[in-house]
């Protein structure tokens, strides 16, 4: 604004131009039904969500037409969102937080801007999937997984550890999608888990087993479907989207590494109300909702996610939750990516 | 004596510290065709935009019968002098068909259609009347540019250079028309010109400039023959400028006496006219034919003199032949300065 | 303006700490050498493919003249990250290219700089193809003439005369070029080059603000650098301006004929076939109607026009006065005027988009804070397009003789009556073609939407981009197809302006 004003005082001075200074009026009145609709949308729940609208769209709405409750949408990058979060402090506009992956809640729970949800909330999740201050809950739930092409790899193959995949007999068979978020907070958790030396080392021999690189899950899931590789580290999810997608049985399927290796990790989306929000009844409600039967029955029946809460199984293909026992980490402290990111660029594979 | 319609006095005009105008004063009386001649760059541009409007003088006056354009507290804008310009590359607008071009400036619509028929019909551009900018000719667009201008019956128009775009035929022909029309239709104006021939053929009066200076006011005649100093005497036709000393009515030179205009003494510069001088052979003379030039009506006739050339005009039946010797004398008395 | 630079500034005082740590990343000055060198190389291989495209289409009877010489220009209406990901998508494993022949394409597209230089060559050589085929057009072929009778071969004469004659149109589209790349983040980033772009893209990612803030001011520095050069060059130009230059157009030999035309098809094949085929056939290939055409697809189309429409028209606001006072003024202030116009060109859309995140948050006038509303992305992208606004309206301006102005003032016109009478009408190609300029730069402006939208608004860009990122190359093409068809369409206009005043 600061440079309209210049700007208007430039056209002033610069000549005494009536022309141009009129029209700069009218595009003011058109602005106006954009400010009239900011006020509007102050009922309206403001959400900064890392998880894709393209996805999480459908469950908004579904919110929206059961509750009358608006939702307007900021859609971003979990940890972008997380620091604009922190930059915006108390000005921030946002009431809640949707985080794809709960890697940042843990930076904005030490930072104080979280607000303690009521411990009935709380409650309906398993507490290894909520903040330990109870200032979030996770929404649904993935599992790391190695997809594998049923043709190519026999059951007796499959391994147990995924630091198993480091053997030669892999060379040439597998991919993975460095540059992906899950894959890196998986990379992150395992560094807590094995140490930064042992990552490296496992790192390391999974770039001389001459391992593919892809952009995402998703065209994993496929190669592996169209056996161009044998099996590729990724969410377990993709598998079913992809199936749906193609509309014909695959020759791929998910293999869980052995619980309490440091390839059994399942990681949540997470969701927290800010303390600046001024909107926290209708917040609260999402979050109750989202926890809902409906709701997570949603993340199983569309997304195949893991429902964490109101007593919904998994889709019926899926090891249950219950049966695992990922490795334990706060979930909330995997936000320190940078040394991910180092040892990922060290060892060649970013 | 009429009342001057314009009146110019000491003005001046800076372009940051040059001085492009540089305290000229003249007048101009209704109805008069006036030219102001110069070189370019010698500021004749400048003042006539200076009297436009077009330009901020730094000092001086313009008065306009009893309306000040221009003093130490008064700039009337340009559009408020009722003024015409007509600009060397005609200006004229490129968006716009020629009957809407010149009826550009007219404000009182009632009169547009009258207007237009007359000055069409006036500056014979019945048949362009619809047609754009881009399909006439530059002789055309120069008419168009004058229509335009006499539209809005301003009473001063202001030519620059308006002729210099044209080929010298249609421009000798435009000239004379236009002469005509603003002689008819009582309009003064100024014309700005390097062309010594254009100044002489469209002015009553003129002024030579240089440098920002008026050198010297008065008729083409005057200007002709009685210029006030040999840079005046330049500007017209063939300047050919020997020393010698005079002796009242006369002066020596090294062709010989010649008259002079005004009586004085001592050494002097004297502006000989190659139609001003006569030649007879004589062969006790120094000077000797080197060139003959056919030039139709006449012959012009190069004569060595000891330390230079001179230029004299003889009729074309004459019988002199290159390296005569012959006598140069002076059939009129000449400008010394 | 100046804004953007000020927030950087700050940005990296603020984090003393952490930059420290950053001068000591091993990497910090690898990157910048890639990034020069992307730059450089780009610039020369968009010289090698334009300069010998405008000149066979200035010089030579060539069949289909005029669409060769769109297509040529087509390459601009295609944003960078759309062109990196059809590239990706065709020369990828599993891509176009090893569906169609089942071998893998020999050089690696990813994590390298041959894929990036590739997209970022083809995208951008358009730019030095325009400046070129101007200069040419404006080249009285005289000076070849002599020097043929001078007994030059016609090789000879294009060494010795013409290409010297190119060089200044040439090295300035070469800056441009470089400047353009240095700038551009979406190929990087898809691309997996790691430029400076690509570390303030991923630090952004990472919402590690004050990092990216630090390689915003390099990136600053070296534009600062770059623009410097380019007007450096610019007034160095002797230029022997003949508008009318009559031109000899020779015909070739059927055999020279045929490697010309050879040369245009792959060339254009390369530029824009081939990211339009890939396009397709990833469209093709989508079962999901209901994903193919998102719902949102007409929202974000007509969101994506709307900001584009309001940032053109602030920035054409912004630049007549900027353009009036450049040309029409002398002193302090036209300079003034003259030069903080070109200051976009400096800030790349990060840089921008961050510096109004960081200022916007906390900044409210009279109580109202523009945080999150329509207008910081509409004047984020009317300053960053400022420049090409000015410069359109700037030449229209140039080509309007002041005598005209004069004339309708001594015709007894106001000021006012004179600048709508006269100036207006003149000056509206110039105003329209800056406006379409400035409309297709932010239709397919990338970073700014990305980190300004308002809440609940989706642009085309950011489904593009967010799709690309998921790597779900079939769901990609319906917006890019719509973002591609609305900019050829603008673009369509802007020639068709320009063809109909060349034929006058």
């Amino acid at each position: 604004m600061k440079k309209l004003l210049i700007a208007a005082l430039a056209i002033f001075f610069a000549s005494c131009d009536n022309k141009t200074q009129t029209p700069s009026a009218e595009t003011a009145k058109e602005y106006a039904p954009v400010v009239k609709q900011n006020s509007e949308a102050e009922q309206a729940l403001l959400i900064y969500t890392g998880r894709k609208t393209m996805y999480a769209q459908p469950l908004f709405d579904l919110f929206t037409k059961e509750t009358g409750i608006k939702i307007t949408v900021k859609e971003g990058k979990t940890a972008q969102l997380a620091n604009t979060i922190l930059r915006e402090g108390d000005n921030s506009p946002a009431d809640l937080f949707f985080a794809q992956d709960s890697s940042n809640l843990g930076a904005l729970s030490s930072a104080n801007v979280l607000e303690v949800l009521p411990a009935e909330t709380v409650k309906k999740v398993d507490a290894r999937y909520t903040g330990p201050k109870g200032d979030w809950v996770g929404t649904s739930g993935r599992a790391r997984v190695l997809v594998y092409n049923k043709k190519m790899v026999k059951a007796e193959e499959l391994p147990k550890s995924i630091e198993d995949l480091a053997d030669p007999k892999w060379k040439g068979r597998l991919g993975w999608a460095p540059g992906n978020g899950s894959f890196q907070s998986h990379v992150t958790a395992m560094i807590k888990v094995l140490g930064k030396e042992k990552t490296a080392a496992w790192i390391k021999a999974l770039k001389a087993n001459e391992i593919q690189d892809f952009p995402k899950n998703t065209p994993i899931v496929k190669a592996v479907a169209e056996g161009k590789v044998a099996a590729g580290l990724v969410n377990h999810y993709y598998l079913y989207k992809v199936r749906l997608d193609m509309k014909e049985a695959l020759d791929a399927e998910n293999h869980f590494f052995a619980d309490g290796d440091a390839g059994m990790f399942i990681n949540v989306s997470g969701i927290a109300l800010l303390k600046s929000s001024k909107n926290k009844a209708a917040a609260q409600k999402f979050i109750d909702w989202i926890l809902s039967e409906k709701a997570q029955s949603f993340f199983k029946d569309s997304n195949f996610e893991y429902p964490l809460a109101a007593g919904v199984s998994a889709f019926s293909e899926l090891k249950p939750l219950d049966q695992i026992d990922p490795i334990k980490i706060d979930l909330g402290d995997l936000d320190k990516i940078e040394e991910t990111i180092q040892v990922l660029e060290e060892n060649g594979a970013l | 004596m009429t009342k001057a319609l314009l009146t110019i006095k000491e003005l001046s005009c800076h372009f940051g510290s040059f001085c492009a105008v540089d305290n000229i004063s003249f007048d101009l009386m209704p109805g008069e065709c006036f030219a102001l001649l110069g070189s370019s760059g010698c500021g004749k541009t400048t003042a006539l935009r200076a009297i436009a409007g077009l330009e901020k003088p730094s000092q001086g006056h313009i008065l306009h019968l009893d309306q000040t354009f221009f003093d130490h507290q008064t700039d009337l804008a340009p559009n408020l002098r009722n003024t015409g310009f007509i600009f060397q590359d005609y200006a004229i607008f490129p968006h716009l068909s020629i009957e809407e071009n010149i009826t550009f400036g007219l404000k009182d619509k009632s009169q547009k259609q009258s207007t237009l028929k007359r000055l069409l019909t006036l500056l014979g551009l019945e048949e362009h009347a619809k047609k754009m900018p881009h399909q006439v000719s530059g002789g055309q667009l120069q008419r168009v540019a004058i229509a335009r201008t006499l539209a809005i019956k301003p009473s001063l128009v202001l030519m620059d250079e308006p002729f210099s775009n044209l080929d010298a035929k249609l421009a000798r022909r435009l000239r004379n028309e236009i002469r005509q029309i603003f002689k008819s239709e009582g309009v003064s104006s100024i014309l700005v010109t390097h062309n010594q021939e254009e100044a002489f053929d469209f002015a009553d009066r003129m002024a030579v400039m240089e440098q920002g200076k008026i050198l010297q006011i008065g008729t083409p005649e005057e200007l002709y023959q009685k210029p006030k100093s040999a840079q005046v005497a330049s500007f017209f036709g063939h300047c050919q400028i020997i020393s010698g000393h005079a002796q009242g009515e006369y002066a020596t030179t090294n062709i010989g006496e010649v008259p002079l205009q005004k009586n004085s003494d001592g050494p002097c510069q004297i502006l000989l006219r190659p139609e001003n001088m006569r030649l007879a052979p004589s062969s006790e003379s120094q000077l000797i034919v080197k060139d003959i030039r056919f030039l139709g009506a006449r012959k012009e006739i190069t004569v060595q003199t000891p330390d230079s050339e001179i230029f004299v005009n003889v009729s074309a039946r004459s019988a002199i032949k290159i390296s005569d010797k012959v006598q140069i004398t002076a059939i009129e008395a000449c400008a010394s300065f | 303006m100046l804004l953007p630079l000020y927030v950087s500034v700050k940005d990296v005082l603020d984090s003393k700490n952490e930059l420290n740590l950053l001068f000591a990343t091993r990497d910090l000055w690898p990157t910048i050498g890639r990034s020069l060198l992307l730059a450089s190389l780009t610039a020369i291989g968009g010289a090698l493919i334009a300069v010998p495209q405008a000149w066979f289409l200035a010089r030579y009877h060539i069949p289909g003249k005029k669409i060769i010489l769109i297509l040529c220009i087509l390459p601009l209406v295609f944003p960078s990250y759309i062109s990196a990901y059809s590239y990706l998508a065709a020369f990828d494993h599993m891509g176009f290219y090893q569906n169609l022949t089942g071998m893998a394409f020999p050089i690696p597209i990813r994590n390298g700089l041959f894929g990036t230089w590739m997209s970022m060559t083809l995208v951008n050589s358009p730019l030095i193809f325009l400046m070129t085929y101007a200069a040419l057009q404006r080249q009285s072929p005289s000076q070849e003439e002599s020097a043929r009778l001078l007994g030059f071969n016609p090789t000879q004469v294009f060494f010795k005369i013409s290409l010297p004659a190119l060089k200044i149109p040439i090295a300035s589209g070469m800056l441009l070029v470089a400047l353009y790349t240095l700038s551009d983040f979406g190929t990087p980033a898809i691309l997996r080059y790691k430029t400076m772009t690509y570390y303030i893209f991923r630090h952004l990612d990472r919402g590690s603000f004050d990092k990216a803030s630090f390689f915003s001011l390099l990136l600053i520095i070296i534009a600062f650098i770059f623009l410097q050069l380019e007007s450096w060059i610019n007034r160095s130009q002797g230029r022997i301006t003949d508008n009318k230059a009559r031109q000899i157009i020779k015909k070739a030999k059927p055999s020279k004929l045929l490697l010309i035309i050879i040369f245009y098809s792959s060339t254009i094949f390369m530029a824009c076939l081939l990211p339009l085929l890939t396009i397709l056939y990833w469209f093709s290939k989508g079962r999901n109607s209901e994903l193919v055409f998102p719902k949102n697809l007409f929202d974000s189309s007509f969101n994506s026009a709307t900001l584009a429409f309001l940032a053109a028209i602030i920035s054409i606001l912004f630049a007549v006065p900027c353009a009036w006072c450049a040309l029409r003024k002398k002193g302090l202030f036209a300079t003034f005027a003259d030069r903080i116009s070109f200051l976009g060109n400096m800030f790349p859309g990060l840089v921008i988009g961050l510096a109004f995140i960081s200022f916007f948050v906390s900044f409210k006038l009279f109580g109202y804070s523009f945080y999150q509303t329509l207008w910081l992305p509409v004047l984020g992208c009317a300053i960053r397009f400022l420049p090409q606004a000015v410069s359109s309206v700037k030449t229209s301006l140039a080509q309007i003789n002041p005598r005209l102005e004069e004339a309708s003032l001594m015709l007894g016109h106001d000021s006012v009556s004179t600048k709508l009478r006269i100036t207006a009408p003149l000056l509206r190609p110039g105003l329209l073609a800056g406006f379409a300029l400035v409309f297709i730069s932010t239709l397919k402006e990338l970073p700014i939407t990305l980190l300004l939208a308002q809440p609940g608004k989706f642009y085309l860009t950011q489904n593009i981009w967010n799709l690309i990122d998921e790597a779900e190359y079939s769901l990609v093409a319906a917006p890019a197809l719509l973002l591609l068809g609305i900019s050829s369409i603008s673009l369509y206009f802007i020639l068709n302006q320009k063809l109909t005043k060349s034929n006058d």
